[in-house]
């Protein structure tokens, strides 16, 4: 099964099939041309804060409007009200109707969805149930707990029964048991055929769920697959790491010293500025354990040290680091 | 069919979803409510003086000589020239006809001062704008749209639910507010409302429209509305000239000007009332109203909602 | 070290400089709400309106007493547009815009210069008080030593200075300069004026800022404030112009025009004499019953702010 493949042809059999999207914030590119096509199963959206997961997310949701490319769900525009039928959306906003119950509010929105009034009651009663709500369904949304309201949005989110669902950070706020109970509910969907699409920084939980990987950076879709193409893309690509020496005669010491180490690639020192090193490295943790010790050995203060090409770093990190 | 169907379950749910968290107690509420209690105490004051009438007016630039003393000093001419049984008929006639005047000149006297001034141009408004500004404004800047554009119904069901949910409220509010200023004002007032609660309850439906469309469509909605409230309706509605012909109320106040002058009170002079005629005041704003809502459900459709990051 | 247990624990090393008394805190509440407020675009629109006003006073003081100087039933030269007559200028300056140092013209000039502040605070009040109410910040002033009462007093000290800058400093300039251009003389003539004009500042310092607070306590909202404000300075008058000029009721009636009784307690701290209004048919509110309208205000707006800013602050 592969969860994320390059666009084919064919958008009207595949639960997502994306072309071609961007969007823009204002004067801000939000998502900045993005292809994607989801498979059956459950698929892990992630990047760093502001990368453009929920703008993705609502893209999808038919929340927003493409502003180039288009979407299509089964084959339908997610905008229109048809589309609407097909996904269901917890997104990442934490507003809701707070004179309400969370009884109430599944049930009226039960009743929005277009489910017949009869069956409303048990179906809510069931999925309440589902999501570990049954027991406090009469408790206002507002004296509700944060792990109760992200329960109710999951709630309200696979009340149609939608083939694809879109779980913005569905486990933010959630205590342990809850994660462990939602990881087996969202693994119960996925072998009930169900395309499913969860961002999280939660990274134990994602690796519990999925190994299929899509991981947006400033909008763009820097990698797609398994999680192993991922960290063999991303570690394979060089880093250049900046020094900066308090005197000229000890750069040359130093640039001797660290390129004795198998893991630095090479180093140069750049024209016009006396007292910088570059070094460029596939490894930057262990350069930088060896950086220190060169240092306290020989005395050298190492005024600053940058990592020059974030990008990796920072994809790097919210790999790692969550 | 199946758009209709849609449309139909979507209308009935959103009605639903705004009856049942429909609630009162938000402030600009009581601000409304306290205006009207506000002004039905000072009408109150008014009738318990017994003085909704033309007793104490005066001529223009005539100090001290109003229309009371004018009709004692023909009855006083009257007896003066007694002997002459002409003359005194003459008098007595006059006298008798101007104290009629002067019983039922409450109704020109109050829809002039209350109903003209201070409710059409200014507690309507406000009072409509209370009601519709909240309708969609309210889940807008409560971030609740989402639950609503989640659904698989149209845009447009959602806002003509909104809609017809608020419109029960605005009507009722704006004619009982009117029912109980016309109360507090007596006979005369009573019979103001008769002949004229057919315009208000009309202005009130175009202004829910009008202001139902600032709250759903426009951002700081009500700041807009009440900027157009005070700017358009009160400040441009009172002014001379034909500027006031942009504002709502200057159409209801066409259909009051017509139906009383077929009553033979003339309620203004050259305010420009008599050049539209009652059916087109009607259709005018009958117009309005439809004109904003086919744009609000236009523009509804459109809304992204951002600022969810 | 000398440091007291709290210090130790709330600070990771000790404060070695001099601490300034708890409720110096408050200057600097007003400090960062002036400062916010002249951020807004609204508060130099209003600004620049006032400035102008006062432009148009300063000046046509100035043409006052420049047209005194001139020959007496001669003609005055006025600029290219040709010459008038002395005593049709005297009469226009004294009579029409009532340029003339009197106490009608402090009277004039401060009545304009606070509908001004009315619009300022309508709209950016909101911001110097409801926000922290609305937005929750209000906790950070309450975990502060001084407490809410440093936080009212800085916002209150705030707000007033906003009604002196546009009120009270231009109308002492004012003055000032007729007592330049004129001779001192006048000081000692007017010695009424002078306190006159900062007795009114005062009085449209507690009648607005208290109702401020209330106002925006209450409603914490622009939308409440302006619907509320709206009620105070515009319902209320024409109600009042309704009854008393047109129905001729009491004149008593006008205690429940707000405004009006601030103006008419501004009139007499100036010791002007009344002057009607068009369509007015009566000026005679007794000063004692203006008072009163004040004071009810005043108090009302306390209670009310104690009990919103003191009680019930955290919950929100």
């Amino acid at each position: 099964m592969i969860g994320v493949s390059p666009v084919s042809t064919k958008p009207d059999i595949v639960p997502l099939w994306c072309k071609k999207v961007s969007k823009w914030h204002g004067n801000f590119l939000g998502l900045n041309d993005v292809s994607l096509e989801l498979r059956p199963g459950i698929t892990a959206l992630l990047g760093s804060n502001g990368s453009g997961k929920s703008t993705l997310m609502n893209l999808i949701a038919g929340q927003l409007y493409p502003d180039t490319g288009s979407i299509r769900i089964f084959g339908v525009d997610p905008w229109t009200w048809r589309g609407k039928h097909l996904v269901g959306y917890s997104p990442d906003l934490d507003y809701f109707y707070s004179s309400w119950s969370i009884n109430d509010f599944l049930m009226r929105m039960a009743c929005l969805a277009g489910i017949e009034s009869k069956k409303v009651p048990s179906l809510v009663n069931e999925i309440l149930d589902v999501v570990g709500l049954l027991s406090v369904q009469t408790t206002l949304l507002r004296r509700c707990s944060l792990g109760m309201r992200q329960r109710a949005k999951i709630a309200h989110a696979i009340l149609m029964d939608p083939p694809l669902l879109v779980l913005d950070e569905p486990f933010r706020g959630i205590d342990p048991v809850g994660r462990r109970d939602l990881v087996q509910l969202l693994l119960k969907f996925q072998s009930s055929g169900k395309t499913i699409l969860v961002s999280s920084h939660e990274l134990e939980e994602i690796e519990k769920l999925t190994s299929q990987v899509v991981m947006l950076r400033s909008g763009r879709v820097v990698s797609a697959g398994p999680v192993s193409r991922a960290r063999d893309r991303l570690l394979n690509k060089p880093v250049e790491i900046a020094l900066e020496i308090e005197s000229a005669e000890q750069i040359r010491f130093l640039a001797q010293t660290v390129f004795n180490y198998s893991e630095v690639l090479g180093v140069h020192l750049p024209e016009g500025k006396a007292h910088i090193l570059m070094v460029l490295t596939r490894n930057p943790e262990i350069v930088f354990s060896h950086l220190v010790k060169i240092s306290i050995e020989n005395n050298i203060p190492i005024l600053r040290l940058e990592v020059v090409d974030e990008a990796p770093a920072e994809v790097m990190e919210s790999l790692f680091q969550g | 069919m199946e758009f209709l169907k849609s449309f139909i379950l979507g209308v009935k749910s959103t009605l639903a979803v705004h009856l049942f968290r429909a609630k009162v107690g938000h402030s600009l509420f009581w601000v409304s409510a306290g205006f009207l209690l506000l002004v039905a105490a000072v009408v109150v004051s008014v009738s318990f003086k017994n003085q909704w009438n033309y007793k104490t007016l005066k001529p223009r630039g005539q100090a001290g000589f109003n229309f009371k003393n004018s009709i004692e000093m023909i009855e006083a001419c009257s007896m003066a020239l007694g002997h002459n049984a002409g003359v005194s008929a003459v008098c007595s006639a006059v006298s008798g006809a101007n104290s009629g005047l002067m019983i039922q000149s409450g109704f020109p006297v109050f829809t002039k001062n209350v109903v003209f001034s201070v409710l059409l141009g200014f507690l309507l408004p406000l009072w409509c704008l209370t009601f519709a500004v909240e309708g969609l404004g309210s889940e807008r800047e409560g971030k609740t749209l989402f639950w609503l554009f989640s659904k698989p119904v149209p845009r447009s069901s959602i806002y003509v639910g909104k809609f017809l949910a608020i419109l029960p409220w605005v009507i009722i509010w704006s004619l009982g507010g009117f029912f109980v200023l016309a109360v507090c004002a007596g006979d005369s007032g009573i019979f103001a409302f008769k002949l004229f609660w057919q315009p208000i309850a009309l202005a009130s439906i175009t202004y829910a429209s009008v202001f139902f469309f600032m709250g759903a469509c426009l951002p700081r909605a009500s700041l807009i509305a009440l900027a157009y409230a005070f700017v358009v309706e009160t400040l441009l509605g009172s002014m001379p000239g034909s500027l006031k012909q942009l504002s709502v109320a200057f159409y209801a106040r066409c259909i009051m000007f017509q139906k009383s002058s077929d009553l033979g009170v003339v309620l203004e002079q050259g305010g420009g009332y008599g050049d539209f005629s009652q059916t087109m005041a009607i259709c005018f704003m009958l117009g309005i109203a439809l004109m904003f809502l086919v744009a609000g459900i236009f523009f509804f459709g459109k809304i992204e909602l951002r600022g969810q990051r | 070290m000398a440091v007291t247990s709290l210090n130790s624990f709330l600070e990771y090393r000790p404060w070695r400089g001099l601490r300034n008394p708890v409720w110096m805190g408050a200057f600097a509440i007003t400090r960062e709400s002036l400062k916010l407020i002249f951020t807004r675009k609204v508060f130099w629109v209003v600004f620049s309106l006032a400035v102008l006003n006062f432009l148009l006073y300063f000046f046509g003081q100035y043409l006052f007493f420049w047209v005194a100087d001139q020959q007496p039933d001669g003609l005055v030269r006025v600029g290219g547009f040709g010459r008038a007559n002395q005593n049709d200028m005297m009469q226009f300056l004294r009579s029409v815009l009532k340029m003339d140092g009197s106490p009608e013209t402090f009277r004039n000039f401060i009545n304009l210069q606070s509908r001004g502040i009315i619009v300022l605070l309508v709209l950016a009040g909101a911001s110097l008080l409801g926000e922290d109410l609305n937005q929750g910040s209000l906790i950070f002033y309450q975990s502060k030593s001084g407490g809410m009462r440093n936080y009212i007093v800085g916002k209150f000290l705030a707000a007033s200075f906003l009604v002196h800058l546009f009120a009270t400093v231009p109308a002492l300039f004012l003055f000032l300069e007729i007592c330049f251009i004129d001779t001192w003389t006048y000081l000692l003539y007017h010695p009424r004026l002078l306190f006159g004009i900062i007795g009114y500042g005062f009085v449209i310092n507690i009648g607005l800022v208290s109702l401020l607070f209330a106002t925006v306590g209450f409603f914490r909202s622009t939308i409440g404030l302006i619907m509320c404000w709206a009620g105070v300075f515009f319902l209320l008058p024409s109600l009042c112009a309704i009854m008393i000029d047109r129905l001729r009721l009491n004149p008593a009636f006008r205690v429940l025009d707000f405004w009006y009784c601030v103006e008419r307690l501004g009139e007499k701290c100036l010791g002007a004499s009344p002057t009607l209004l068009p369509g007015q048919t009566d000026h005679s509110l007794n000063p004692w019953l203006a008072v009163a309208s004040l004071g009810f205000v005043f108090f009302i707006s306390s209670f009310l702010t104690i009990r919103i800013y003191f009680k019930k602050g955290v919950e929100s």
